[in-house]
C-alpha cells in the first residue's frame, strides 16, 4: 500500500517540475540554447517565499505573484542584458550557453549572499527551511497541492490558447521555426523573445515560491532541480511544450515513487541517490529514442497526415 | 622567507593541476569542439579513485591487516602505510604510479560511459548530459561511504615520505614535471596527423565524415583521452592535499574555472591554455591573499565574490575577447620538400 | 519608391556588396541579374535588414530606413519573398496566411484571405494542415498566396522561378505583371540568367562580384552585344 503522503509528494513535485520544464523547453525552442540558469528563477521564488513568510510574517501565498514579477523581471534582464548583448558581439551557440551557466553561478551566489544577509534578520535558519506548517488544508489535501494544480491547469489552458489562437502565439511559433522569416513578415523578434523569457522565468519563479510549502528550500534548490528538468524536457522531446508536460509528469512521478520503491527494497540509504533516477531515464531516452515522446507521436501523425493528403490531392484532380 | 616560498609552491601546484585540467578541456573543446561541461566528472573520478585505492593499494603492498575497515580506520591505516614506506622509496613510488595508472584507466572508462548516450546527438544534449553526470558523480561520492568516506574525508598516503623534510617539495616538483610532460604530449598530439583530424572534426563534421573519417569514434576517443588526463589532475591534487573530500569536486571549481582559464588564454591553443591558467590562478590567489582586507569592504563572504567575478569574467571574455589572449593560429600547411624535377 | 546609395554590406565580417547603387521607381518592375554568388540575394536581404550594413543609405518612400529592423520595414510596406524557406512548415496553412497578414487589421485581412484563396482554391481544402505535409509545389503556391495577402507597396522576389518547370515559370512571371497592374505594386526581381524575367521587367541591373556593372533598360541589356552573351546566355538569332 502506497502511503497518502507519498502520493501528495509525487503530485506536488510533478506539478512543480512541469512548470519548470515547460518554461525550459519554451526557452530552448525560442533561444535555441539550453538555459542552465532556468532553475535559478525557481531559487529566486524560494527566497521570496522565505522573505514573505519568515521576515514579513505574512501568508506565504503572497509570495506567488511577487515571485512571478521578480523572476520575470530577472528573465528579461538576463535576456536583454546578457544574451542579446552577446549575440550582438557575435556570440556562438556555445558561448550563449556558457553565458547562461555564468548567470546560473551569479544568481546562485547572489541567493547565497541574500541567505547570509537574511539569517540575522529573519531569526531563523535561512539555508534550509520548510513552511509546511504555514500551509492551509482543504478537504484533507494540502493547500500547495490544490494551488499548484489549479495554477497548472490554468497555465496549460492559457499556453495552449495563446499558442494556437492568438496572433502573438502564432508569431512565437513562427519565431521558433524561422526567426528571420518571421521578422520579414513583421514580427518584432526581440520583443517576442523578451516576453517569452519573462513568461517562462515568471512561471519558474511561481514554481519556486510554492516549493518551500512542501519541500525543503535552500540556495541550491534551482541547480538541484536541473537534472530532473533536463530529463523531463528531453523525454518530452525538446521540441514541444506538450511533450514537456508529459515528460515532466513521468519524471516527477518516477522520481518519487522510484526512490520510495528502491528504499523499500534495498534500504533507506538509497533515497540519497534520487537524482540518479532522472539521469538514468535521460540516458535511456537518448540511447533509444532521442527525439523523445514528441518524436514518437510525430512519426505516428506524419504517417496519418500523408495518407490524408493523398486523399485531398486525389479529390483536387 | 619560508612563508613566501610555501606561498609560491602553493601557486605552483595550483598552476600545474589546473594546467592539466585546462589542457584536457582544450583538447576536447578547443581542438575537437566537444563542449565538455562535465569536466568536474573526470577530475572527481581521478580524486575518488585515488582516495579509494591509494590507501588500499598501500595496505596490500605494505602487508597491513586487510580485515580493518578502510574508511573507519582510515587515519590509522594511512599512518601505518606512511611509516612502512618511510624508509622504502620503492613501495612509495609503486603506490604512487600504480594509483595513477588505475586512475587513467578508470577515468577513461568513465569518460566513455558519460559521453556515450549523447555523443552522436547535437552539442546541447551532450552539454546537459555531462553536466548532470558530473553532479551525479558528486552525489555518489557524498553518499557511498566505502568510496571516499561520504561527507567525511579519507586521507591519502604521503608517497614521498621517504624524502624526509623535502617530501612535499619533491611531490610538488613531480606534479609540475607531470604537467609539463602532459603539455609536451599535447603539443605533439595536436601537430600530428591525428591533431589535424580532430581539428577537421571541429571545423566540419560532415566533411570529415565524407572523406571517410569516423567522427563519432574520434569524439569518443577524445572524450576518453581528455577524461583520463583530467583524472590525472584529480589524482595529483589528492596526493598534494593528502585527503579526498567528496564535496570539494564542485562544478564551479573543476568545470567553470578551467573553462574560464581556457577561454581567457585562447581556445585551440596550448600556449594560450598555459597563459590563461597562469592569469586566472594569480588573480584568484591575490583575492584569497587579500581576503581579510577585502572582507572589510564587501558585506558578504569572499567565496561568493569569487563566484560573481568568475561569472562576470566568463561573460566579459566572451563579449570582448572571444579568441582569448593568444588566439589560435591558422594551421600552416607543412609542405614536404619534394625532389626538384 | 526605393533608392539605395553606396551600399556596403555582408554577413558579420564577410564583405559581399560593394558600393551598390540602385533605384526602383513607383510601379516599375526591375530585375537584378548576375551569376551565382554575385550577391543578388544578399542585396535583397540587405534592403530588408537581415544583414550587416557597413555603409550607405536605403531610402524608402523618401524615408531613411537603413537602420530599421526587418519587422519595422515590413510595417512600412516592404516585402521580401525568399527563394527557399519562405513558409513555416510547423505551422498550418491558415497560420501561415495569418502570419502573412500580421500587419493588417482584421477586416482587411479577411478580404485579402478570401482573394488569395480564390486564386489558389487548392489551399481551401487544407487550411488546417501542417505545411510539412504539403509537397514542394504546393508550398510554392502557399508562398505566392502569402505574397498576395501581405500589405506591401514594394515586393522583392528572390528567384521566384528558381525551381519551376519552364511553363509554370512563365505563369508565375505573368502573375507578377498582373500584381503590378492590379495592386499598383513596385517589384524588384532577382534572377540568375533569365531572359524571361528581362522581358517582363522595365529596367535591369547586372551585379557581378558584389558590384553593379550595368544599369539600364531591360531591352538594351538583352541586345547588349557582350554582356548579353557573357551573363545571359542570349544567342543572337
Amino acid at each position: 500500500m502506497i502511503p497518502l503522503a507519498l502520493i501528495e509528494d509525487a503530485l506536488v513535485y510533478a506539478n512543480l517540475l512541469l512548470m519548470l520544464t515547460v518554461g525550459f523547453t519554451l526557452t530552448y525552442l525560442i533561444a535555441k540554447i539550453p538555459n542552465f540558469a532556468h532553475g535559478e528563477f525557481a531559487g529566486i521564488g524560494v527566497y521570496i517565499t522565505f522573505t514573505v513568510a519568515q521576515v514579513w510574517k505574512s501568508n506565504p501565498y503572497l509570495a506567488v505573484p511577487l515571485a512571478f514579477i521578480i523572476s520575470a523581471f530577472s528573465g528579461a534582464l538576463i535576456y536583454n542584458g546578457v544574451l542579446r548583448t552577446l549575440k550582438r558581439f557575435g556570440g556562438t551557440m556555445i558561448s550563449l550557453t556558457i553565458s547562461t551557466l555564468a548567470m546560473q553561478i551569479m544568481i546562485s551566489a547572489l541567493l547565497n549572499i541574500y541567505a547570509d544577509y537574511l539569517y540575522p534578520i529573519a531569526g531563523a535558519y535561512s539555508r534550509l527551511f520548510l513552511f509546511r506548517h504555514l500551509d492551509f488544508e482543504f478537504i484533507g489535501l494540502p493547500g500547495v497541492l490544490i494551488v499548484s494544480t489549479i495554477f497548472l491547469l490554468t497555465l496549460i489552458t492559457f499556453l495552449h490558447l495563446m499558442l494556437t489562437r492568438t496572433r502573438f502565439g502564432i508569431s512565437l511559433r513562427a519565431v521558433v521555426e524561422d526567426s528571420s522569416l518571421a521578422s520579414i513578415l513583421g514580427v518584432n523578434v526581440e520583443l517576442a523573445c523578451t516576453i517569452s523569457w519573462m513568461l517562462t522565468a515568471g512561471i519558474a519563479g511561481v514554481a519556486g515560491s510554492l516549493l518551500p510549502l512542501w519541500f525543503q528550500g535552500h540556495p541550491y534548490t534551482g541547480s538541484m532541480l536541473l537534472t530532473s528538468v533536463f530529463a523531463a524536457s528531453i523525454l518530452g522531446g525538446l521540441s514541444s511544450i506538450y511533450g514537456a508536460m508529459i515528460g515532466a509528469y513521468i519524471i516527477g512521478l518516477t522520481e518519487i515513487f522510484g526512490t520510495y520503491l528502491l528504499a523499500q527494497t534495498f534500504g533507506a540509504q538509497l533515497t540519497a541517490y534520487r537524482s540518479l533516477i532522472p539521469l538514468t531515464i535521460l540516458c535511456i531516452v537518448l540511447l533509444i529514442f532521442p527525439r523523445g515522446i514528441t518524436g514518437l507521436i510525430e512519426d505516428l501523425q506524419a504517417r496519418r497526415a500523408s495518407k490524408a493528403m493523398v486523399k485531398i490531392r486525389g479529390e483536387g484532380s | 622567507m619560508m612563508e613566501n616560498i610555501s606561498w609560491l609552491l602553493d601557486i605552483v601546484v595550483f598552476f600545474a593541476v589546473y594546467l592539466i585540467v585546462t589542457l584536457a578541456l582544450n583538447l576536447q573543446y578547443g581542438y575537437t569542439g566537444i563542449p565538455n561541461f562535465g569536466l568536474a566528472l573526470s577530475v572527481a573520478t581521478g580524486a575518488y579513485t585515488t582516495g579509494a585505492l591509494a590507501g588500499r593499494i598501500g595496505m596490500w603492498i605494505c602487508g597491513i591487516r586487510s580485515d580493518l575497515d578502510y574508511i573507519m580506520y582510515n587515519p590509522m591505516i594511512t599512518s601505518m602505510i606512511n611509516s612502512a614506506i618511510r624508509y622504502d622509496p620503492l613501495k612509495g613510488l609503486t603506490i604512487f604510479f600504480s594509483t595513477i595508472i588505475i586512475v587513467v584507466i578508470v577515468s577513461a572508462i568513465i569518460g566513455f560511459i558519460a559521453s556515450y548516450p549523447a555523443i552522436r546527438l547535437r552539442a546541447d544534449y551532450l552539454m546537459m548530459v555531462l553536466i548532470a553526470m558530473a553532479e551525479a558523480a558528486r552525489i555518489i561520492g557524498l553518499n557511498y561511504t566505502p568510496l571516499v568516506g561520504g561527507t567525511t574525508w579519507v586521507s591519502v598516503p604521503n608517497v614521498f615520505i621517504w624524502m624526509g623534510d623535502m617530501a612535499s617539495q619533491f611531490l610538488i616538483i613531480t606534479i609540475l614535471a607531470i604537467s609539463i610532460l602532459i603539455f609536451l604530449f599535447m603539443q605533439y598530439l595536436v601537430s600530428s596527423p591525428y591533431g589535424r583530424l580532430i581539428k577537421a572534426v571541429r571545423e566540419n563534421e560532415l566533411t570529415a565524415e565524407c572523406v571517410g573519417k569516423d567522427v563519432v569514434k574520434v569524439k569518443i576517443q577524445i572524450m576518453m583521452l581528455g577524461s583520463a588526463i583530467a583524472g590525472i589532475a584529480g589524482s595529483l591534487w589528492s596526493f598534494y592535499c593528502g585527503t579526498v573530500l567528496a564535496a570539494a569536486y564542485t562544478r564551479t571549481d573543476w568545470t567553470f574555472w578551467p573553462w574560464l582559464m581556457a577561454m581567457i588564454g585562447g581556445m585551440g591553443n596550448n600556449i594560450g591554455a598555459l597563459v590563461g591558467v597562469a592569469t586566472v590562478i594569480i588573480c584568484r590567489r591575490l583575492i584569497i591573499y587579500y581576503k581579510y582586507s577585502l572582507e572589510a569592504y564587501i558585506p558578504f563572504s569572499v567565496v561568493w565574490l569569487e563566484q560573481i567575478l568568475l561569472a562576470l569574467a566568463l561573460i566579459l571574455v566572451m563579449m570582448f575577447r572571444p579568441q582569448g589572449i593568444i588566439p589560435e593560429k591558422p594551421a600552416k600547411p607543412k609542405i614536404k620538400k619534394t625532389s626538384q624535377q | 519608391m526605393i533608392e539605395v546609395y553606396d551600399l556596403n554590406a555582408g554577413y558579420g565580417k564577410l564583405h559581399i556588396l560593394y558600393d551598390v547603387k540602385l533605384k526602383v521607381n513607383d510601379n516599375e518592375i526591375v530585375t537584378v541579374l548576375g551569376p551565382n554568388g554575385s550577391g543578388k540575394s544578399t542585396l535583397l536581404k540587405t534592403i530588408m535588414g537581415l544583414t550587416t550594413i557597413y555603409g550607405g543609405k536605403i531610402i524608402f518612400d523618401g524615408k531613411d530606413v537603413t537602420k530599421l529592423r526587418p519587422d519595422e520595414k515590413a510595417k512600412l510596406g516592404l516585402a521580401y519573398i525568399p527563394q527557399i524557406g519562405n513558409v513555416f512548415t510547423n505551422l498550418t496553412v491558415k497560420e501561415n496566411l495569418i502570419m502573412a497578414g500580421l500587419t493588417l487589421d482584421k477586416s482587411e485581412f479577411n478580404d485579402r484571405l478570401e482573394y488569395a484563396l480564390s486564386v489558389f482554391p487548392f489551399l481551401k481544402a487544407c487550411l488546417d494542415r501542417k505545411v510539412k505535409t504539403l509537397s514542394g509545389g504546393e508550398r510554392q503556391m502557399l508562398s505566392m498566396a502569402m505574397a498576395l495577402i501581405m500589405k506591401s507597396k514594394f515586393i522583392m522576389f528572390d528567384e521566384p522561378t528558381g525551381n519551376l518547370a519552364p511553363k509554370i515559370a512563365t505563369e508565375v512571371l505573368n502573375k507578377i505583371i498582373e500584381l503590378r497592374e492590379q495592386s499598383k505594386l513596385t517589384i524588384l526581381l532577382v534572377e540568375q540568367a533569365a531572359r524571361k524575367a528581362l522581358e517582363v521587367s522595365d529596367r535591369a541591373y547586372l551585379l557581378v562580384s558584389g558590384r553593379v556593372i550595368y544599369e539600364g533598360s531591360s531591352k538594351e541589356l538583352l541586345e547588349h552585344p557582350e554582356l548579353g552573351k557573357l551573363y545571359l546566355g542570349v544567342k543572337k538569332l
